[in-house]
């Protein structure tokens, strides 16, 4: 492990890679500090800009932005009471207040001593497990893996934005449209409607494109013009001081390791894990009503456990091919695109760039520190900024993107179209991501509960044989009968 | 007393939008479960219990059930709500364009139109008028959408991006455009 861990840093040593790492976690404090823009849009919109590149440098700046978008999206909530990013929600609660009480600077300070403190939490753990469970994951049959998928498109449902009813419907959507094209194993077409182009399937980049990108603009397009009240008083970055901190490790630790372990669950990722970790925090305070009023902790515990879920969501998606959360699905479709091919064997076959990827979070998390640090004036000075500038160049940057994935206009007409649906979904309250990772893992899931049926002779028992294969079977259905029953008795408890 | 009922038809609004959205659910789900019943296999691996339409009729079955229990709650609740209108005496109101579409203003709309129109020109044109040229006309009339005024800094911002996305893609990606 170590000697990988030396490798990737080695690989890190070339300055090229250092300054995409350093561009691309600048880039993310700043797309994450605009509200409306969020991290897995920002990736899938850089990502035709990395075709280029050798699958180092394109995943490394993927990862610069990743990290960066995790703090960006806290200065928006400290500063505007708008949350850069939905992740950053819970940071407004008592980040806000304190910036309203003159508190600014110390408010930020603590976000960013937060969010370094979870990112060093989570790659420590991340670093640590990875080989291990890689190793683990390589037992993992066809069966384990398409449970696994299944399990964590139930999650993401249950995690996500507004009800789980609406967020598997969404994972249902996804999977219908990642069945579209000539089917994995018999080459029988499905859905094509005679149109050639369609064989292939949906591209997952102009997918990507069209809800990530597309989808969220048309959203956002109510937010143009209006610019945003900010608080200027005493703008700045006051560091905790150490004595502080060390008062504060439960805050600290709590975020860290609910982070790690939620961002871990395939699909779920940060946005609710920090509602969480605030939860949690404010429990065991001795002083719960001084939450929501500008409670040092609320920021602290928030941002420690956003930026913790990067290296929570690195271990499916490194040891199981599996998104942690809506940027790394979007990180997976880039090793696809760069002839990486993820899952249980991506230690084994490119263990090379699995170090250099954890190597990348640690230094992207070490110059978010050092930028904000820095220059924090300057990155805020982007939320004073009407949309209207940037929405347009966002779209080009999509539609060329979508163009660029075969030289042809058949994905640029999909990801118009998607983005347009997603825009209805999304305006219904139907949580895109989850439409996302149907799309991502509809065709992972199908692939291996196939091969699983061959090896098994067309056993159905195949998916209930084992210990863990009837834990994840009997905990996707309990989920969902749960959610349907709900759905009902919530009604009945409201009349 | 305006502000219940206004809460009220825009609760009811909300689930009669639903209520249309979960109806198209149900007939993608449906259709998409008879088009994968129909499709003819290739038959390269001979027969299996799970084919080229197993799964995808399941996601389809899915669909259609999991909205089905969406619509029979919404359904529930616009009830709910119908009652409370009347509890309130304001059965004699009508639900009106404006109140389905709170948010929706007319400048909104436009945007949005202007916004999609001019993506699926900007997409039709791509390969035969030269990119520079596009991209900024583009850019110029997606500012001007979104409230930018037509002055030498919005012209010369569309000019520039051109530019920029030019040399970006044409010139360093080397795209066929």
């Amino acid at each position: 492990m170590i000697e990988g861990l030396i490798g990737g840093f080695g690989h890190l040593a070339d300055p090229t890679n250092i300054l995409l790492i350093l561009a691309g976690t600048a880039l993310g404090i700043l797309v994450g500090a605009l509200p409306g823009l969020s991290s897995p849009m920002a990736i899938t919109v850089l990502l035709p800009l990395t075709y280029p590149f050798e699958p180092i440098p394109a995943l490394i700046l993927l990862m610069g932005v990743y990290v960066g978008t995790k703090l960006g999206g806290s200065f928006s909530a400290i500063l505007l009471r708008t949350p850069g990013t939905p992740a950053a929600a819970c940071t407004a609660l008592d980040g806000f207040p304190m910036a309203e009480k003159g508190e600014a600077a110390r408010a930020l300070g603590l976000a960013t001593m937060g969010s370094t403190c979870g990112g060093l939490i989570s790659w420590v753990i991340a670093v640590t497990s990875i080989p291990f469970l890689a190793a683990v994951a390589v037992e993992a049959k066809n069966a384990d893996i398409a449970l696994i998928g299944l399990l964590g498109l139930v999650m993401v449902s249950a995690f996500a934005r507004g009800s789980m009813l609406k967020g598997m419907i969404g994972v249902m959507i996804g999977l219908l449209i990642a069945s579209i094209g000539l089917d994995p194993i018999d080459a029988t077409e499905r859905f094509t409607f005679d149109i050639p182009q369609m064989m292939e399937g949906i591209p997952f980049t102009a997918a990507l494109i069209g809800f990530f990108g597309i989808a969220v603009v048309l959203s956002d397009l109510k937010l143009v013009g209006k610019a945003s009240e900010m608080i200027e008083k005493n703008v700045g970055l006051q560091l905790p001081r150490f004595k502080e901190l060390l008062q504060r490790w439960q805050a600290i630790s709590i975020g860290g390791i609910y982070g790690v372990i939620i961002g871990a669950v395939p699909g779920v990722g940060a946005e609710s894990a920090t509602w969480l970790a605030y939860a949690t925090v404010k429990n065991r305070s001795k002083t719960p009503e001084k939450f929501g009023t500008g409670e040092p902790d609320g920021v602290l515990a928030p941002e420690a456990c956003n930026n913790a879920t990067t290296g929570g969501t690195m271990i499916p998606m490194l040891t199981l091919g599996l998104p942690g959360d809506g940027s790394t699905a979007v990180m997976l479709g880039a090793l696809v695109l760069h002839g990486v091919e993820p899952g249980v064997l991506l230690m084994q076959q490119s263990g090379d760039l699995v170090y250099t990827l954890l190597a990348s979070l640690l230094v992207a998390t070490i110059f978010m520190f050092l930028l904000a640090l820095g220059a924090i004036k300057y990155f805020v000075l982007v939320l004073r900024q009407d949309r209207s500038y940037l929405f347009p160049f966002v779209l080009v940057l999509a539609m060329v993107g979508a163009y660029a994935i075969s030289n042809t206009l058949f994905p640029v007409y999909i990801a118009i179209a998607l983005g347009v649906v997603g825009y209805v979904l999304e305006s219904r309250g139907f949580p895109l991501v989850t439409v996302v990772l149907g799309v991502i893992l509809g065709p992972i899931i199908e692939y291996n509960a196939r091969i699983a049926m061959v090896i098994s002779g067309n056993d159905w028992s195949a998916f209930v044989s084992t210990w863990p294969r009837g834990i994840m079977m009997g905990l996707t259905v309990l989920l969902v009968l749960r959610e349907i029953q709900k759905a009902f008795l919530d009604h009945r408890q409201k009349r | 007393m305006e502000t219940t009922a206004n809460l009220l038809f825009a609760e009811k609004a909300a689930r009669i939008k639903d209520m249309f959205l979960g109806t198209v659910l149900i007939f993608i789900g449906v259709g998409s479960y008879r088009l994968i019943s129909q499709a003819t296999e290739t038959g390269l691996i001979g027969n299996q219990t799970v084919n080229h339409a197993t799964l995808p009729e399941i996601w389809g079955v899915a669909l259609v059930g999991l909205t089905a229990v969406w619509m029979m709650r919404l359904t529930l609740e616009l009830r709910q709500c119908n009652r409370e209108i009347k509890k309130h005496g304001f059965h004699d109101r009508k639900i009106t364009l404006q109140g389905l579409f709170p948010s929706l203003t007319r400048n909104l709309v436009l945007r949005m139109m202007v916004s999609v129109g001019a993506l699926f020109i900007y997409a039709t044109f791509l390969e035969s008028v030269p990119f520079i040229l596009l991209t900024a006309a583009f850019l110029f009339v997606m500012l001007m959408t979104f409230g930018r005024p037509i002055t030498k800094k919005t012209f010369a911002l569309a000019v520039g991006g051109g530019v920029v996305f030019h040399f970006l893609f044409v010139t360093m990606l080397k795209l066929p455009l």
